[in-house]
């Protein structure tokens, strides 16, 4: 294998941080040295910036984690009854759903009582401005729609409220809503009248490791 | 940064474990955090892999129940991470596939330049990958999202996707080669 070959191969692993140390020194001294690997470095640094910042549907993990946990629930039920064939499944495979036999009663009213709730959600929903963007399901709409640019971000979980403060005044941040319930905060410019989040802040964020998550985004 | 990066992730993986003993103790509350911690990063991966939310969502809860049932017989030959998002990645194959989902190379893989080098300005550049991306054969795009996206080593995708190294290695080259040939002005200028 060539220099530029086996530079390449490597540089994914120097651009996701998973290089060992002594890949990290060769690759070092050939980019020292070679214009064409430096600007391969810089294409795969735009797809993995590309791949951090394409948006997905915001999922509402409480409400799932709820449903799943039924789902375990009826497991223990039904295995009491359906006998424990299940638990010898070393293929991880399963049906797609629960077997029918258990939706017992209680979870019909459970489900009852689901639909019900997302009935008076979809007529909140109905009685609601238009949305200027994605909402969660379980964030009711907060204060007035924010105009301008934000970045969302999501902190470390160990990091400190002393931390978060240094971060937001660092970055001349405030935060405008947030936590969702994916711990997304939603961080507008602390001047009204800055109309872009500089890329340097953006930068800065993503690179300190206290902050696991910072994209800009539309509120 | 390397070593920063590498140190912070080690250090979320023995918090993995810790919850992921006691999920195996059946601690309700241990895999609830679990399930919080893991769900934004299955659903950012299952959304691009299914494209389709209720796919998704679905996936995401088969996977987790997966882990409920199997966290004891977890036995820390990986990180808890890539353990996860293999069961996660063969869900989501498995679901697709009982869907009769076409969804292995079912983009036509375009010979073109998607766009002309000089006209990769820089505030489409991302919109253009993500194109481009969608472009490539399945397993070539994984192989690259697994890795930039999701920061994996090339030991951890090889499990994930349960085949060798240097398919990985095969794997991740030509998917750069093709993103490559898509868009030749992906390297930009070299300083």
């Amino acid at each position: 294998m060539n220099e530029h070959a086996r530079a390449h191969d490597l540089l994914a692993w120097m651009v996701n941080g998973r290089i060992d140390s002594r890949d990290a020194a060769w690759l070092d001294a050939h980019l020292a040295t070679c214009a064409a690997c430096r600007s391969e470095l810089d294409a795969q640094r735009r797809v993995r910036d590309a791949i951090a910042r394409e948006p997905t549907v915001e999922f509402a993990p409480q409400a799932a984690f709820n449903r799943l946990w039924k789902r375990i629930e009826a497991d223990v039920h039904g295995t009491t009854t359906a006998g424990a064939a299940e638990s010898h499944d070393s293929s991880l495979e399963r049906p797609a759903h629960p077997p029918r036999a258990r939706a017992t009663p209680w979870l019909r009213v459970a489900l009852a009582a689901q639909a019900a709730a997302i009935a008076v959600l979809c007529i909140a929903l109905w009685r609601s401005p238009p949305a200027p963007s994605y909402q969660t399901v379980t964030d009711p709409p907060i204060g007035p729609v924010i105009a301008g640019p934000v970045v969302k971000a999501i902190f470390d979980d160990q990091v400190r409220l002393a931390d978060v403060k240094e971060i937001l005044a660092t970055s001349r941040l405030v935060v405008a809503t947030g936590p969702s319930e994916a711990g997304v905060y939603t961080l507008v410019p602390r001047d009204a009248h800055v109309a872009d989040i500089p890329p340097a802040t953006l930068e800065r964020l993503r690179a300190d490791p206290r902050v696991r998550f910072a994209e800009p985004g539309a509120r | 940064m390397a070593a920063a990066n590498s140190h912070q992730q080690q250090a979320r993986d023995e918090g993995d474990r810790r919850l992921l003993a006691r999920v195996a103790a059946g601690d309700r509350e241990a895999f609830r955090e679990l399930y919080i911690i893991y769900h934004r990063r299955l659903a950012r991966f299952l959304t691009r892999l299914t494209r389709q939310y209720e796919i998704a969502e679905e996936v995401i809860n088969d996977t987790l129940w997966v882990v409920w049932r199997k966290a004891g017989d977890f036995r820390g030959d990986s990180r808890v991470s890539t353990w996860i998002m293999g069961i996660a990645y063969r869900r989501a194959l498995k679901a697709l596939r009982s869907r009769n989902h076409a969804l292995i190379d079912a983009v036509p893989i375009e010979n073109e330049p998607l766009v002309a080098p000089d006209e990769l300005g820089a505030a489409e550049t991302s919109e253009w990958i993500l194109l481009a991306m969608r472009q490539l054969p399945t397993e070539q795009r994984l192989a690259l999202e697994f890795a930039y996206g999701y920061g994996h080593s090339c030991e951890e995708i090889a499990l994930i996707m349960d085949c060798p190294v240097n398919t990985v290695k095969t794997r991740m080259f030509h998917g750069r080669a093709k993103l490559r040939a898509l868009l030749p002005g992906l390297a930009g200028e070299t300083q």
